[in-house]
Parts: structure tokens; C-alpha cells; sequence
């Protein structure tokens, strides 16, 4: 199977753009637009402060910096992976309109709530910067923990576009899954909180070592642990190129899916 | 520039129609379309004129016989409006469509003033689309379409839109798209849309070409 690479970099224009017109819908449907990038990760993160922090009483001093970066990381995974997996049969009136590779649908999704992600964390660092642990060197792996990540975003998102159009009750199987996910994953109690027979398996949960990541440079001024992102980065790449031959395959049948 | 042998295509259904979740909407098509001529696709309603033209440009394969496209030259459906998002500007909406439909973004801003003034909508088109009226949206979309300028032009019934003088506007617009040499396939139920545009006709019905050849002939068979 030959991947035609010059046909993807042709509908790059194209892939900014409907990103950007993306973008600029959503922030026109609502009164205060961007803001909601920053607010709704927070208000999820003070939701978890409430449950675990005042209520079960977490003994953590460091409680709410450590839910902020875990809900903001996690929401931009979940949004990235819901929006892909949707985004082929959202589509689907365009598609018969016009032939346009099918990749650029669940890419420009996941672009779209990368650059809401990106304004939110800068804010983040920021407020975390200031109010708990000031900047050491170890920011300087930031980017690649935020590019790995972004990298399992698609990993997941691409192949996921591929079947909701064959199977649309799969939207509901991804929203429980991520659900669970989302309990599993470390967002509010870190892999070394859990007995030790479970800890194994969290340490085999990509989210759980991304999010790991971000706390050690962000919370702790540490330098994260290498092999794991590592090991999440090579891991996503393969599922990407996969999800990527799989689309093409699918390029000229899935209009005929999808009505 | 475009052959079909036999071609069929098929649609998958999710409730089944006669026991079946498989439709052929296209069964058996073979036809030529031939450098710098007009052909028209005439054809009652779901006879598979819209199937048939996706599978003309490329949007959809064919499940069985054989479709060559010519690869060197840019076939394009001509669709109104495609992409256009209600909140954006008539101007944003006009690059989205252009590059959704193959222009380059570089061409398209040349002509963004072009396409605003043919359209005549004035203040408007920095206006987001969902204040438009209907014939302000149709225009719009007429005349970013105007701007693509493919090899092979295939036409699904949009030859006037607007209101009366826009319509004028369009349909002598659309008839100086087809005057020059370009390749041109036009689908329509009305027969005398084919016989005064068209060299040439083909006649499909039920996914199946009945007839083909000059259109003469072909309209004496399917009035018959």
C-alpha cells in the first residue's frame, strides 16, 4: 500500500483553513467565545477539588495545581478523540460535495481542540508558575511530553473516524470507554496512591504516563521519564501511519457509508 | 477524459430495501466523455444522475466494471455553497468553498473582490452567512463556483439561481463557462436544457444506459 504523501501536502491549505473556520464557528456561537477553552477544563478540575479535595479530605498539599494539569491534559485527549472519531460523519454532506481525503476530517479535529488545549495550558503554566512552583530547566521537555501527546491524540482519533461511519452506536461504546478511562487514568490520584498488584497496569496507560510527565516537570521541577514518552510517541506513530493506510483505503467507499 | 465500462456502484443501507442492505444505485454504465464537447445526462428522477456524476469526479469508486479518469486534468463537480459555515463572513465563507473546491488560496484571494461584487453583496459579504437571504446565499455560492475554472466541468442542475435579473446573470455566465472549449458533462431532466447546450447525450435509467449518441437521437428515445 503507497501512501500518497504530495496528495496530503497538497490539501494542507486546506486543512488550515477548515481548522480555522472551525475554530471561528465555535467561538461565534457563544457570548464569551475563547474564554470557554480556559474555563471548561477548570470548572472540571474544581468539580474533582470539591469531591476528592474537601470532601474524601485528599492529604495532598499540592491538590488543585496537580487536578488542573491532569483535567486540562485529559480534556484535550478526550475532546481530541471524540471530536475525531465524529468528525467523518459530521462531515458527511461535504464529502459527496467534493473529494477531499478523508485523513484531513479527524486531523483538522484534533488541530482544533490542540490549539484550545495550547491557549488553556499556557495560561496554566502560568497561574502554576506563579502561585506554586516557579519554572526550573525541566520545562524544557514540556514540548515533547505536548507533542507525544498530540501524537496519541491522532493515534487514537484516526482509526476511531474510520469505523463510526460503518458502526454509529460506536459514539456511545467511545463515551463509555473514555469514561472509564477517565477514572482510570490518574486524574486525581497518581499510579503510586494504588496497591501495588494495579500498578503495573497503570503504568501500561499512555494518559497515565503523559500525565505523570507533565506533573513531574510542571509540579515537581523534574525532568520526566524518558522510556515510557518514549515508548508512547513510537507507539502512536505506528497506530497513525496505520489509521493513516486504513483511511486511504476507505477514501472512496466511505461516501457511500456515510449518508 | 472519463471512460465507464460497465460501471456499477453500490450503497450500503443500514434498514434494507426488498430484503436487501445493499443498493445498486449505478448497475451497468459505459460511457465516454470526449475532450473540449458538452455532454448532457438526461434521466427521470432516480435514475442515478447524482451517482453517476460522483463517480464522474472521483468522489466515490466504483464496486464492480472500470473508471478511467484522465489523471492530468482537474475534473470537478460544480456544487453551491459546498463547506460554507453559517457563522463565518461572506469572505470567509468564499475561501473555504474556493479551496474546498480546488482553487489555490492565492488565486482565491485575486478574486475575492471579483466574486463579491458578482454577487452583489456589498457590505454584506464581511457579514456572517446566517444574516444572508436565501438568493444572498445562493449568489455567494454561484459565484465562487464561477471562479473554478476545471478541465472538465460536471454540472448537476445548477445553471440560474436568484432572483429573476441574477438568474439571467448566471445562466449567461454558466453558457460562457460552456462556450469555450472546455469538456463540459451536464446532467437535467429538462430536454431542452440538453438539446440547446449539449453535442452529445447519454440516457440513463434505473443505473442502467439505455441510450447514447447525438441528441437527436437519444431525446427521440427517451420521449418515446
Amino acid at each position: 500500500m503507497r501512501l500518497n504523501w504530495l496528495k496530503f501536502y497538497r490539501y494542507s491549505h486546506v486543512v488550515r483553513y477548515q481548522a480555522y473556520a472551525g475554530l471561528r464557528n465555535e467561538i461565534a456561537r457563544t457570548y464569551i467565545g475563547v474564554m470557554w477553552w480556559l474555563l471548561e477544563p477548570t470548572l472540571g478540575a474544581l468539580t474533582l477539588y470539591l469531591v476528592f479535595g474537601i470532601l474524601l479530605n485528599s492529604k495532598r498539599a499540592d491538590f488543585l495545581p496537580f487536578l488542573l494539569v491532569g483535567t486540562f491534559s485529559w480534556q484535550w485527549f478526550a475532546g481530541s478523540v471524540v471530536g475525531a472519531a465524529n468528525s467523518i460523519v459530521a462531515k458527511s454532506s461535504l464529502m459527496q460535495q467534493v473529494y477531499l481525503p478523508k485523513v484531513i476530517f479527524p486531523v483538522v479535529s484534533v488541530l482544533n481542540n490542540t490549539w484550545k488545549f495550547l491557549f488553556a495550558f499556557s495560561v496554566l503554566i502560568v497561574v502554576v508558575s506563579l502561585a506554586h512552583a516557579p519554572p526550573t530547566w525541566a520545562y524544557l521537555a514540556l514540548p515533547a511530553v505536548i507533542f507525544a501527546q498530540f501524537l496519541l491524540n491522532l493515534a487514537i482519533g484516526v482509526p476511531l473516524a474510520a469505523w463510526i461511519p460503518y458502526f454509529r452506536d460506536g459514539s456511545t461504546v467511545i463515551s463509555a470507554v473514555l469514561m472509564l478511562l477517565s477514572f482510570i487514568s490518574g486524574i486525581f490520584f497518581s499510579p503510586n496512591q494504588v496497591p501495588a498488584q494495579y500498578q503495573l497496569a497503570m503504568q501500561l496507560n499512555p494518559m497515565t504516563i503523559l500525565m505523570t510527565a507533565y506533573r513531574d516537570i510542571m509540579l515537581n521541577g523534574a525532568w520526566p521519564q524518558w522510556p515510557p514518552l518514549l515508548a508512547v510517541a513510537m507507539g502512536s506513530l505506528l497506530a497513525l501511519l496505520a489509521g493513516f493506510v486504513l483511511l486511504d483505503r476507505l477514501d472512496l467507499s466511505l461516501p457511500k457509508v456515510s449518508t | 477524459m472519463i471512460t465507464l465500462q460497465q460501471a456499477g456502484v453500490c450503497y450500503r443501507l443500514k434498514r434494507k430495501i426488498a430484503g436487501r442492505n445493499r443498493y445498486w444505485a449505478l448497475n451497468d454504465i459505459s460511457l465516454e466523455v470526449r475532450k473540449g464537447e458538452t455532454l448532457g445526462i438526461l434521466g427521470s428522477n432516480g435514475a442515478g444522475k447524482s451517482t453517476l456524476m460522483k463517480l464522474m469526479a472521483g468522489i466515490v469508486a466504483p464496486d464492480r466494471g472500470a473508471v478511467w479518469r484522465d489523471p492530468d486534468e482537474k475534473i470537478t463537480l460544480l456544487s453551491l455553497g459546498v463547506g460554507f459555515e453559517s457563522n463565518l463572513t461572506g469572505r470567509e465563507n468564499a475561501i473555504l468553498s474556493g479551496l474546498l473546491l480546488g482553487l489555490h488560496r492565492h488565486t482565491i484571494d485575486k478574486r475575492l473582490d471579483k466574486i463579491r461584487d458578482f454577487a452583489e453583496l456589498g457590505e454584506f459579504f464581511e457579514q456572517p452567512v446566517y444574516m444572508y437571504s436565501s438568493g444572498m446565499m445562493a449568489r455567494l455560492g454561484f459565484s465562487v463556483a464561477m471562479e473554478v475554472h476545471p478541465d472538465v466541468l460536471l454540472l448537476d442542475e445548477v445553471l440560474s439561481v436568484g432572483d429573476h435579473s441574477f438568474q439571467e446573470k448566471s445562466a449567461h455566465a454558466i453558457r460562457g463557462l460552456m462556450a469555450s472549449d472546455r469538456t463540459v458533462v451536464l446532467i437535467s431532466h429538462d430536454m431542452k436544457t440538453i438539446s440547446d447546450l449539449c453535442d452529445r447525450a447519454v440516457w440513463v435509467e434505473r443505473g442502467v444506459t439505455k441510450a447514447s449518441g447525438a441528441v437527436e437521437e437519444v431525446s427521440a428515445q427517451y420521449l418515446a
